[in-house]
């Protein structure tokens, strides 16, 4: 394939003058570039773009896998509105948001935090940096499941610790007591967790600051916090926007912890949206429903990607 | 870069040669069926299947995990059924997922395999929930079903019988208990299947009912249900008999501490009898297991719980897996995995066999509780149902609502689901 060194504009070409120019010529830069990325997007329809559409389509349908004789009449908006009107989906939205905005605001203030001390030279930083990532490293389902079991109310250790501690009297029971205790109880594990990511991200981003920035604000006689606000903050804040991204995201959509620590409960106090919406799907095969509810969600995450992409394009 | 190319090209050619090899392979005359079954410790399904294939030489039976934990074996099971996907020709179904399945037209009809003579041998309650619509949609073979555990040296010590109803039990706990080394009582009400479990012992066992017998009306908030689920609420919050957590805590979770010994009643199903006796115990020969305590002028229930084989109806060779799923189901085979293992049959005479017993003596107690096990209501949208009723129980549980409020409103959500 002869690719052209100089690609000439010429717009008013009809697609045979265009096929024989390629014939004659090679294909210009541009038009390599699409051939060459039509695997990719081949692949992103089909395990992206396809399962997307198929969601789509059923939530405007009334699918109940276990009545199958009502057969899949189209129902357009119904399935969203009859959504919108449930006191249980607009619950679990709000506790959605709830979550997901306290998790990310303390997570970027304990990742930042981390990732500043890590930056600085120690002895065994290398290992520490190493040992931080761990509860990342593990699968998500089985670090709920130690918690469960650190939160148990009779064998549980954090009671234990508490209690030789004096700081309970008797023990508690974190995940079923109340529901402000259940979702602080998960919020805890879900910071211990996801973290370490928030901090890597972080790291990144300050070492690629050059040095001579801090050494050329020391001489002009910058203090520790000037440098930190005027140098770091900004220089800092397109790694800090990907990684809240990221969190975002994850935490907008979190499943497994919940299901291995709570299954929503007590009451519906933990019910988070991606829960209900696992529900409506598996549980009840409610599949139009539960199809009407992923695709909000989607639609929520999306606004959220776009505003955040946007906040990084203005800087 | 040469010696990459040519490991390359060498890995090319194997994949290439091992696709081909399998596509060529001599077309089989040999039947495979797929058979889903749980993990065996003990080795007898293996070895049942072996049997099946040296009676049978045309049949090859693959057998295939299930997935832990009857939740996320539901949804793998439901999702290959939307699909219509057949791959898996056996599988083993619980007791309450017949009414979900028969109707979609997932299970095959097991009538011609499984007539009603030879359905009279299973315990009752086990066929009638495979029955639905007139028609058999699974074989039993494993009897399970809700049991009341008790620690018989610290009853002797305290001087005190196994509680008849819900109030002598009470009696005894705070008698006896000694919190947190010895809990009264540890039931599972935690937000899942098994608090649904437990509440319709409490309402059946107080002659409330839960649905009517068309499944369109509830009546599980009448009198007997509120008086039912207030009892529960009392447990936990007025006579604190419970185990701190009651809320939180798995069924593992509460069996744990019941067989570490920190408490004298357990409510668990059949599996907790061999637990308890096991090497890992550390109450084993102090316990007794007895029917589930009930309310005055109430009947001793017990749910339901067990698994059966049935057969897939997108499968290719539905006769062939019809026949074996009877096979897997048979008395033989029942016998074969209570004598080598901790299986209880389903077929009532096994319960009293004599070698069964000499195994296992607690067997004929076991079946005199199975007597007055009751299926769950049996109605596709029993998921639903439960999945409202747990959360609205937990509301009541966590006294964020009285125990009347809390079912009417599970009661309004319930009856516009069914309909």
């Amino acid at each position: 394939m002869k690719i052209r060194r100089k690609d000439k504009v010429r717009k008013s070409a009809s697609i045979f003058e265009k096929v024989n120019r390629i014939r004659r010529e090679g294909l210009t830069r541009k038009q390599l570039g699409y051939v060459l990325v039509i695997p990719t997007l081949a692949v992103i329809a089909c395990i992206a773009i396809f399962p997307f559409i198929i969601t789509a389509n059923y939530s405007f349908h009334t699918i109940k896998l276990n009545v199958p004789q009502l057969g899949r009449p189209y129902v357009g908006f119904e399935n969203y509105i009859r959504l919108l009107g449930s006191s249980r989906f607009i619950d679990s939205f709000k506790i959605t948001l709830f979550f997901a905005s306290i998790v990310v605001v303390a997570q970027l203030l304990f990742g930042l935090a981390i990732a500043l001390v890590l930056n600085k030279e120690f002895k065994g930083r290398g290992a520490i940096r190493a040992t931080i990532l761990a509860p990342w490293a593990i699968a998500l389902i089985i670090v709920a499941q130690f918690w469960k079991w650190m939160y148990n109310g009779v064998f549980g250790i954090i009671n234990f610790f508490f209690l030789s501690l004096g700081i309970i009297d008797k023990p508690v029971d974190w995940l079923g007591e109340s529901a402000s205790l259940a979702i602080s109880s998960v919020i805890v594990t879900e910071l211990w967790r996801n973290t370490p990511f928030m901090a890597i991200v972080i790291l990144a981003g300050l070492q690629s600051i050059p040095g001579e920035l801090y050494e050329a604000a020391k001489i002009d006689g910058a203090g520790v916090f000037q440098k930190f606000r005027r140098i770091t903050i900004p220089l800092l804040k397109p790694a800090i926007l990907v990684a809240l991204l990221f969190r975002s995201i994850d935490a907008f959509r979190a499943f497994d912890l919940l299901y291995a620590l709570t299954r929503g409960g007590p009451g519906n106090s933990t019910e988070l949206a991606s829960l209900y919406a696992y529900k409506l799907l598996f549980g009840y095969l409610d599949f139009g429903r539960g199809s009407a509810a992923t695709i909000m969600m989607a639609i929520f995450t999306t606004a959220l990607c776009l505003a955040y992409l946007k906040l990084i394009r203005i800087e | 870069m040469k010696k990459m190319k040519s490991s390359i090209l060498l890995f090319a050619t194997t994949v290439l040669v091992l696709v081909l090899s399998a596509s060529f392979a001599p077309a089989q005359d040999k039947i495979t069926l797929r058979f889903s079954a749980h993990a065996d410790q003990w080795g007898n399904v293996a070895a049942m299947i072996k049997l099946y294939e040296s009676r049978n030489p045309n049949i090859d039976i693959v057998w295939v995990d299930e997935p832990e934990g009857a939740d996320v074996h539901h949804d793998r099971d439901v999702t290959m059924f939307a699909a219509k996907d057949g791959s898996l020709d056996v599988i083993v179904v619980d007791v309450i997922w017949p009414p979900e399945f028969a109707p979609a037209g997932w299970l095959m009809p097991l009538d011609e395999y499984f007539p009603p003579e030879e359905q009279k041998k299973h315990v009752p309650a086990m066929i009638d929930a495979q029955t639905v619509g007139g028609h058999i949609y699974g074989i039993p073979y494993l009897n399970d079903i809700g049991n009341f555990y008790y620690r018989s040296d610290i009853l002797e010590k305290g001087g005190m019988e196994v509680p008849d109803t819900w109030m002598d039990l009470v009696n005894t706990c705070q008698k006896l208990q000694n919190p947190p080394e010895l809990f009264g009582f540890i039931p599972c009400f935690w937000k899942e299947q098994q608090l649904s479990c437990n509440f319709v012992e409490y309402l059946w066992s107080n002659g409330g009912e839960y649905l009517d017998k068309t499944g369109k009306e509830v009546l599980f908030n009448k009198e007997k249900g509120v008086e039912a689920l207030q009892f529960m609420v009392d447990l936990v919050n007025k006579y604190k008999v419970t185990q701190t957590g009651v809320l939180s805590m798995s069924l593992e979770e509460g069996r744990t501490i019941f067989t570490e010994g920190h408490a004298i009643f357990h409510r668990n199903w059949n599996y907790v009898w061999n637990m308890a006796q096991g090497e890992e115990s550390k109450i084993a020969g102090k316990t007794g297991v007895d029917s589930i305590p009930r309310f005055p002028g109430g009947e001793h229930v017990t749910c339901l719980g067990g698994w059966s084989h049935s057969v897939n109806n997108f499968s290719e060779h539905k006769d062939e897996a019809a026949k074996f799923a009877v096979f897997m189901s048979s008395w033989e085979v029942q016998k074969y995995r209570a004598l080598n293992g901790l299986r209880t049959p389903t077929i009532l005479k096994l319960l009293s066999d004599p070698d069964v017993v000499a195994k296992h003596p607690v067997y004929p107690r076991l079946m005199e509780i199975a007597y007055g096990a009751r299926a769950r209501p049996k109605t596709p949208f029993y998921t639903q149902i439960s999945d409202v009723i747990q959360k609205e129980m937990h509301e009541a549980l966590l006294q964020r609502k009285s125990a009347k409020e809390a079912l009417d409103i599970a009661a309004e959500e319930i009856e516009f689901v069914i309909q």
